[in-house]
């Protein structure tokens, strides 16, 4: 009897003769790595059931949304009290709804999913796992911030281009009284405004929610940190209002409006109503709130990890 | 395959106030070697060196004959490290973990289901392999790092504490576990403050105290007994006569269980026979003493400054 016959199938299987049995394919590439990491992490977020729920809610907004243009469509006197404004209630009214409601199911989804795990890692000890496989320390956080990023732009674009063709199939394309091409430009443009909005807001409260695990350096803390930034954000920006005499440039430091005005003057761009210079600076104060706060978390998150707390003793 | 697991030139690591590691110089040879020392001696800090996951503050480290830091990731992907604490990915069931772990190290998909089976088949897991791990005994989750680390099919296998919190079944079944996998062809370190795990599989030694290498040797020699080589030597005839003979001779012999411990440097084994002759004693048995694994620790360890080894055990 050779030697492998007199081997259990399990070993026979496992090892060959002078080490372990080679792998069939070839090894990942490090870039290979990455997508699966990215991928496994965005699976990880939508895993629990409760993950699964707020995923839903999203297009559930969208849904609603839809159920009332449908309904406004059937109502003859609905429709004429919009009048020609057809454009308008797009732009002003259904589209800021649900970017409203959509940030703040984002905002839950990211405190519950995205703030606790790298602490969560930590905490567990799978902070070592990763770090003793062939993996970069800073491929890791990008893995994190991609796949969390990923996952609230797939939720927040997905309904608002939801919506976007809900309103384009129930008003028409071409909208009050204008051309077809004209129309199809504003539904394009609107659509793919929601699109990149989307991607701005899902990076910028990603990178601030996985943040706060470095400052909070645990999976309870780390979530509370990241609501208190923002809940605190909203009597910083009365302090400040009402220091620096008021106006939007300190009304975009309540982080919630910040974000609003940047979604608002994508909005004021496809608007027939004219553009207000207090928009204008509020998205832009925004926008640069964000982009400090989200740079500043990723610096906060590479400091941690260029010396992890791993092993005996991380607690 | 690498011509020896890893090689250490003066190198030093510090922690603040403390010095971990002090120019420790040392070549380990593949096989399966045992690292010992006391708690704070630098065996933690040594593995980390050795994934690539800390620099040394100098000298040199090659792992599987290739430089450190520069080969992080490279040596990281011939590694299969199971470390001391409770480490696992949260939530997952066996099969889970130890399929993340392969993807982990660049098994592709196709391959990291079945190597995941196998792996969990080889260290007795396979009923509880869609169980998830939260509710494993510690015996369990240990096998299960183990199947962890091995998965993608390691040159060298790094396991701290395997045995830790094990009872004597599950500690005798992951030794036998490392003993067939090092049979098999990887290289085992292990890091253990168990002796008798060091003992029953380990050929090489390597003992660590304060930072820096007290002992690095074939378990043979660890194990040989203090104050020079010597003998274990079984007479047959007038034993009183052989001591007086030996003693007469100026070499150093007493009488332990029946049996003549003869002090003696090995390239002057020829006088022992002459001394057997002159006394007209027959030898019916002849072999190197050895100390048992207690008393070699504790002798390295006090030599090496550590007055307090009692306690270390």
């Amino acid at each position: 009897m050779s030697q492998a016959a007199s081997q259990p199938p399990v070993q026979r299987a496992f090892f060959h003769p002078g080490g372990f049995a080679k792998l069939d394919a070839k090894p990942l590439s490090d870039a290979q790595r990455l997508r699966w990491l990215i991928g496994m992490f965005a699976r990880m977020e939508l895993r629990s059931l409760t993950s699964k729920l707020t995923a839903i809610s999203f297009p559930l907004g969208a849904f609603a949304g839809a159920a009332v243009i449908a309904l406004l469509t059937r109502i003859p006197q609905l429709m004429e009290m919009l009048g020609d404004d057809r454009r308008v209630f797009v732009t002003d009214k259904a589209m800021p709804i649900l970017f409203g409601m959509n940030l703040l199911t984002a905002f839950l989804q990211t405190t519950i999913w995205v703030a606790p795990v790298i602490a969560s890692d930590v905490q567990s000890g799978a902070l070592l796992l990763y770090f003793s496989r062939p993996l970069r320390r800073r491929d890791y956080l990008l893995a994190r911030l991609l796949a969390a990023t990923l996952v609230t732009w797939a939720e927040l674009a997905s309904a608002a281009v939801l919506l976007v063709l809900v309103q384009m199939a129930s008003f028409g394309i071409a909208l009050d009284g204008g051309t077809t091409l004209g129309g199809l430009l504003f539904w394009t443009l609107l659509a793919l405004g929601e699109v990149l909005v989307s991607l701005f807001v899902a990076a910028a409260i990603s990178a601030v929610a996985l943040g706060c695990s470095s400052l909070a350096r645990s999976a309870n803390g780390a979530p509370l940190l990241f609501v208190g930034v923002l809940l605190g954000s909203v009597p910083l920006a009365l302090v400040l209002g009402n220091i620096g005499g008021g106006g939007p440039l300190w009304q975009a430091f309540n982080l919630t409006q910040g974000l609003n005005a940047v979604h608002g003057l994508l909005m004021a761009l496809l608007s027939p109503q004219p553009l207000t210079d207090g928009l204008v600076t509020k998205a832009v104060v925004g926008t640069l709130l964000w982009t400090g706060l989200a740079a500043g978390s990723w610096q906060l998150l590479v400091r941690l990890l260029r010396n992890p707390p791993m092993g005996k003793g991380r607690a | 395959m690498a011509s020896s697991l890893a090689t250490l030139q003066a190198v030093s690591k510090r922690f603040g106030e403390v010095e971990a590691l002090r120019g420790v110089t040392m070549t380990l040879p593949t096989g399966v070697v045992g690292l010992l020392g006391p708690n704070g001696a630098g065996k933690s800090t040594l593995f980390r060196l050795m994934l690539g996951l800390d620099r040394a503050d100098s000298g040199d480290i090659r792992v599987l004959d290739l430089p450190l830091p520069d080969e992080a990731v490279r040596v990281r992907g011939l590694i299969g490290y199971m470390p001391e604490d409770d480490s696992l990915f949260p939530d997952m069931t066996a099969t889970e973990q130890v399929v993340h772990a392969a993807q982990l190290s660049g098994v592709p998909a196709i391959d990291a289901t079945p190597r995941a089976h196998q792996a969990l088949d080889l260290v007795g897991l396979t009923d509880n392999r869609y169980r998830k791990a939260n509710g494993f005994s510690l015996g369990q989750r240990q096998r299960l790092r183990l199947a962890m680390a091995l998965c993608h099919g390691p040159q060298l296998l790094i396991v701290d504490e395997p045995t830790a919190g094990l009872d004597p079944d599950g500690r005798a079944q992951m030794l036998a576990l490392l003993a067939e996998i090092a049979k098999q062809g990887a290289s085992v370190l292990l890091s253990t403050h168990i002796l008798a795990d060091v003992e029953a599989i380990c050929s090489y030694v390597v003992l660590m105290t304060r930072g820096q290498v007290s002992f690095a040797g074939p378990m043979a020699r660890f194990r040989a007994a203090s104050g020079g080589p010597s003998f274990r030597l079984r007479p047959t005839g007038d034993v009183a006569k052989l001591l007086g003979v030996l003693t007469a001779r100026g070499i150093a012999a007493t009488l332990q269980d029946g049996e003549v411990l003869v002090q003696l440097p090995s390239d002057r084994v020829g006088e022992l026979w002459q001394a057997c002759a002159d006394a007209g004693v027959g030898v019916s048995g002849l072999k190197p003493a050895e100390e048992d694994m207690a008393s070699a620790f504790m002798r390295h360890v006090q030599n090496a400054g550590n007055l307090d080894a009692q306690r270390l055990l």
